[in-house]
């Protein structure tokens, strides 16, 4: 049914790209989708770069406790713009398509190399938008590699193939922007209207996912992976406690909170934590998955139990979950977040003990923080020399 | 007009761009090849399948459903409907996975909590709708467009 210009004969390696009739495409398209992209590009590697500093910091990095809210935005942003880049890689790998089927494929081996390197490139940009999608959508059996540390190794390859292609399309896309205005094409779409387009899709995304950490935006979000509304308590969970495995351990009326530091060690049952004197904080949970939720925590100041042990501002705090075999069983709180007094011990939430999917009998809250490091069912914090 | 410019024109930017590029993405290769937690052929796996899908299935069979939708509408509407499948299909590309529900869990009510058949079919409704009301808007102002001619 599809009318192809020419007979099917003619489908020799030498005439494919001739296939690809749209008047649209051209450098100036592809040079002002690129430069959009680009810098969605660059926004998700920073934000995303963010992310792994804090969750693994590298010796020169330093991470503030506040504003409180600032991880929220980071990672908020770092989601909502790689969804954002689902209609702009669309139509940017369309404006380039016919280039596929160039022949021959290469002329020499710069261009050789350069056309390896646009696999790269296209590959590495596929490869982080699906499996970002895949991740908050919580389905991970078609990824059968972990997720985190593929989508870390990956966005390096993105990124300097990025660069790669930037140095050598500069003088293009130069050329291409400095352009005069072409005629519109008199037939179908023009570049303006692709341009609305793809900004309609953008806004339609958005709309559907980002009331998944802005709040006033739930009810509308009708795509969004969570619901800053719905959980235990009025708040989402990430792992529950039967997940954990940790569901006797928590409810055992043995349990003891070890705190242990310079000045010997406190074993405190739950009902010494509760006589302790309390705080109450508003603090988000951020989960790197790009949902969040701001509730009101109360509990005991980590900088307490700091000083009742021995410690002081300046030294990090070591918590450890009583959750068995997890890569997010022990987090540790540099010196801005242990000596914050919103950094809470939290044994109640909305004005409720902690449900056991919280992390109950207490977890860890500290504000301007990623939630696998806020840590669940804690067992034993420890002031570190 | 598109050759790739020769190395004799190379400038320092652009020498500097592709020297931190080469930097950049060998640390993300060795990094991939090294880390243990990466398994490399499950990786190897989706990344070929991803790049083979999209090239030689997605674009080509969204190029082609594209082409057939909009081939017997009227010139003045056609771009109009071109540009709502690009919003209709990217907007499936991100409902999909949620309207699958394969992460949905057992125990976790405030996984995935809402109906996504229903979220996806509004927002299907919402892109059409407002096709709708802009071929409405369009076909009004039609007869002061210079757009006579046959479409192609």
């Amino acid at each position: 049914m599809v009318h192809l210009p020419g007979p099917l004969t003619r489908l020799d390696p030498a005439r494919l790209s001739r296939l690809f009739t749209s008047r649209l495409r051209s450098p100036q398209l592809t040079s002002r989708l690129g430069v959009l992209l680009g810098a969605a590009v660059a926004v998700c590697l920073l934000t995303g770069y963010l992310s792994h500093a804090i969750q693994h910091p590298p010796a020169w990095f330093y991470w503030p406790s506040r504003p409180v809210n600032l991880y929220r935005v980071t990672q908020g942003l770092h989601v909502a713009t790689g969804l954002a880049i689902v209609p702009l890689l669309a139509a940017k790998l369309w404006s380039v398509y016919p280039k596929l089927f160039r022949w021959p494929p290469f002329r020499d081996a710069v261009h050789a190399i350069e056309r390896l390197s646009l696999f790269l490139l296209v590959a590495a940009a596929l490869f982080q938008v699906t499996t970002g999608i895949l991740n908050i959508a919580l389905w991970y059996s078609p990824m059968s590699f972990f997720f985190t540390t593929a989508h870390y190794w990956t966005a390096w390859i993105f990124a300097g193939s990025l660069l790669i292609h930037i140095g050598v399309k500069l003088p293009i896309v130069r050329r291409a922007l400095a352009a005069p205005a072409r005629p519109a094409p008199p037939t179908g779409m023009t570049r303006r209207g692709l341009f609305a387009a793809v900004g309609a899709a953008v806004a339609a995304i958005t709309v559907a996912t980002v009331g998944q950490t802005l709040r006033p935006l739930a009810g509308l979000s009708v795509l969004g992976p969570r619901d800053p509304r719905i959980g235990p308590q009025g708040l989402p969970v990430n792992q529950t406690a039967a997940a954990a495995g940790v569901a006797a351990a928590a409810t055992d009326p043995g349990y003891r909170l070890e705190v242990a530091g310079p000045g010997g060690t406190l074993r405190l049952s739950l009902a010494e934590l509760a006589a302790l004197a309390q705080h109450t904080a508003q603090l988000p949970i951020t989960c790197v998955e790009g949902w969040s939720a701001t509730a009101t925590w109360t509990g005991v100041p980590i900088r307490d139990l700091v000083t009742a042990v021995g410690g002081h501002d300046g030294h990090s705090v070591r918590v450890t979950s009583l959750q068995q075999n997890s890569l997010y069983r022990v987090s540790t709180l540099p010196p801005p977040h242990a000596a914050d007094p919103l950094t809470l011990l939290a044994l109640r939430v909305n004005g409720e003990p902690l449900d056991l999917d919280h992390g109950y009998p207490c977890r860890l809250i500290a504000p301007n923080r990623p939630g696998v490091l806020q840590t669940k069912w804690v067992a034993r914090i420890e002031v570190l020399p | 007009m598109t050759r790739t410019a020769r190395p004799a024109a190379t400038s320092w930017t652009r020498r500097v761009l592709v020297a931190v590029g080469v930097l950049c993405a060998g640390y993300g290769i060795v990094g991939l090849l090294t880390d243990p937690s990466v398994s490399l052929p499950n990786y190897a796996r989706y990344t070929i399948t991803v790049l083979l899908g999209h090239d030689l299935l997605v674009m080509p069979a969204a190029i082609v459903v594209g082409a057939v939708l909009t081939r017997w509408l009227p010139t003045w509407a056609k771009a109009t409907v071109q540009g709502a499948l690009l919003v209709t299909a990217a907007v499936t590309v991100v409902a999909l996975p949620l309207v699958l529900g394969y992460g949905r869990r057992a125990d976790d009510p405030s996984a995935l909590p809402r109906d996504y058949h229903r979220g996806y079919l509004l927002c299907l409704a919402v892109i059409w709708l407002a096709t709708a009301a802009l071929l409405v808007w369009r076909a009004r102002r039609r007869p002061t467009a210079r757009n006579s001619e046959e479409h192609s």
